[in-house]
């Protein structure tokens, strides 16, 4: 990971889009460019149910990415 | 209860600092429903009823089959294709005698629902499927019930506490906190084909079990406002922290009788696109008469749309709104296509005319998409 990356900790079949349970994508400064860059990278991601955490914090508007934040993807899941 | 029982049988926990008789005996008063006796369900029936839990109520109308037992350790292969709710009784009542087990052989669905879990101080909640997943937690929010929520998916796990009393009036978030809508078909896995590794739910119902022993106690802090992960993989745990979703009021029955009207069962989009127009038809029904586009997004949902007028009626506001969509056209678009596809369908039942309303299919994305595509 180089200064100007982010890494994004992909969670349950969410991984089955991404190819791997942790992905790198470049420094963005706020959620909403966070999500685009997501979804030109990852279209398939578009038609999924997810929630955005940002340092273990689930984010609903738009957000402030610090340095170093962590990224989390968290998909609903169902089974029993 | 018998105070040697109560010495004896639970006195390794009993003895415990910061546990002791008092939250025995908070234990022995509890009486905790426990909807779904398969994976999850197991280890969570197994563990209260060990802990002496004072009254289990056990939900589940289905039998024991051979591709259970590789993971619903209650059962056994001469159980297959005996009541599930029964055989749990049984065995459950061989561990302690001194809980009551209550078995409600029935699929608990929304005209049974209220009147159960009322009867109970806890929920847990252990089903395998969205529909229940989001009847039980709308159930629980009406009844003011905490609930027990924990799910597994391939190699990992969530688990949560919802709903429990804060205050005089207020509650901790619930399950439509996180996720408001319950999600469309497409939008996650389909649980049938995913598999499962027998012990992870072992592993996630006995968190759940934990939780709600914890809850009933008062000992330690339970998953309040909060969503536990743990994946088997790498054997990582987080515990992401969350807070009241604006929408998830908007998307709760707000009274028993609209919760009597929700439809759980097909609130996932069925997979039918009768509605579905794609991007060059919408832009040629842009320009005619009669025709009223609307955006079901929330407010806050980029892009903003400047090409062309529209309504804003976010779709959780649309069930209180479809009588002011008034005559002629109209063209739902959210996203992706999922939601404005959920609009269509309640507007064209409500007013009982399929024909008039349509969904952009791929949504607002991909029509801005292909549209930056012609420009260059």
């Amino acid at each position: 990971m180089t200064e100007t990356s982010m890494n994004i900790m992909v969670f349950g079949q969410l991984e089955d889009i991404t190819g791997a349970p942790a992905i790198s994508i470049n420094k963005v400064d706020n959620t909403e460019l966070l999500l685009q860059a997501l979804y030109v990278r990852y279209p398939a991601l578009l038609q999924k149910k997810f929630l955005l955490a940002v340092d273990q914090k689930i984010i609903t508007g738009k957000t402030e990415i610090g340095d170093k934040a962590e990224i989390a993807l968290l998909p609903p899941f169902s089974g029993g | 209860m018998a105070d040697e029982n109560l010495h004896e049988r639970y006195q390794r926990q009993v003895i415990l600092k910061g546990f002791g008789e008092a939250a025995q005996n908070a234990l022995l008063q509890a009486k905790v429903l426990v909807i779904g006796a398969g994976g999850l369900g197991c280890p969570v029936l197994q563990y209260l009823t060990a802990a002496g839990t004072g009254c289990i109520g056990i939900v589940d109308d289905d039998m024991v089959s051979i591709t259970n037992l590789h993971r619903q350790v209650l059962f056994d292969s001469n159980d297959i294709g005996k009541s599930k709710v029964q055989v749990a009784s049984e065995k459950l009542h061989l561990m302690n005698p001194d809980t009551e087990l209550i078995e409600y052989k029935i699929y608990l669905d929304k005209n049974n629902c209220l009147d159960i879990i009322s009867g109970y101080d806890v929920v847990v909640d252990c089903t395998d499927n969205f529909s229940s997943r989001y009847m039980i937690n709308d159930a629980c929010v009406l009844k003011g019930k905490p609930l027990i929520f924990a799910a597994v998916s391939g190699f990992e796990g969530q688990v949560a506490v919802f709903n429990v009393a804060k205050g005089e009036k207020e509650r901790t978030g619930n399950y439509r906190d996180l996720f408001p809508h319950q999600p469309g078909q497409g939008e996650v896995m389909n649980c049938a084909e995913a598999g499962v590794l027998g012990v992870l739910p072992g592993i996630i119902g006995s968190m759940q079990a934990l939780e709600v022993i914890k809850l009933i106690t008062g000992v330690g802090e339970p998953l309040v406002n909060q969503l536990l992960t743990y994946n088997a993989i790498n054997n990582r745990v987080a515990v992401f922290e969350y807070h009241r979703n604006i929408l998830s009021s908007a998307c709760l029955p707000s009274d028993e009788k609209e919760f009597l009207e929700m439809d759980y069962k097909n609130e996932c989009i069925k997979d039918s696109r009768q509605f579905e127009i794609d991007a060059e038809t919408f832009d040629a029904m842009l320009s005619q008469k009669n025709t009223r586009l609307v955006d079901v997004r929330e407010f806050h949902e980029l892009p903003l749309v400047n090409e062309f007028e529209h309504t804003k009626i976010t779709l959780a506001e649309l069930r209180n709104k479809l009588h002011e969509l008034g005559n002629g056209r109209i063209i739902f678009f959210c996203q992706s296509g999922i939601r404005s596809q959920q609009a269509a369908a309640m507007a064209a039942e409500y007013f009982g005319e399929p024909g008039r309303f349509f969904s952009l299919q791929g949504g607002i994305l991909s029509w801005k998409e292909l549209h930056a595509k012609q420009m260059t």
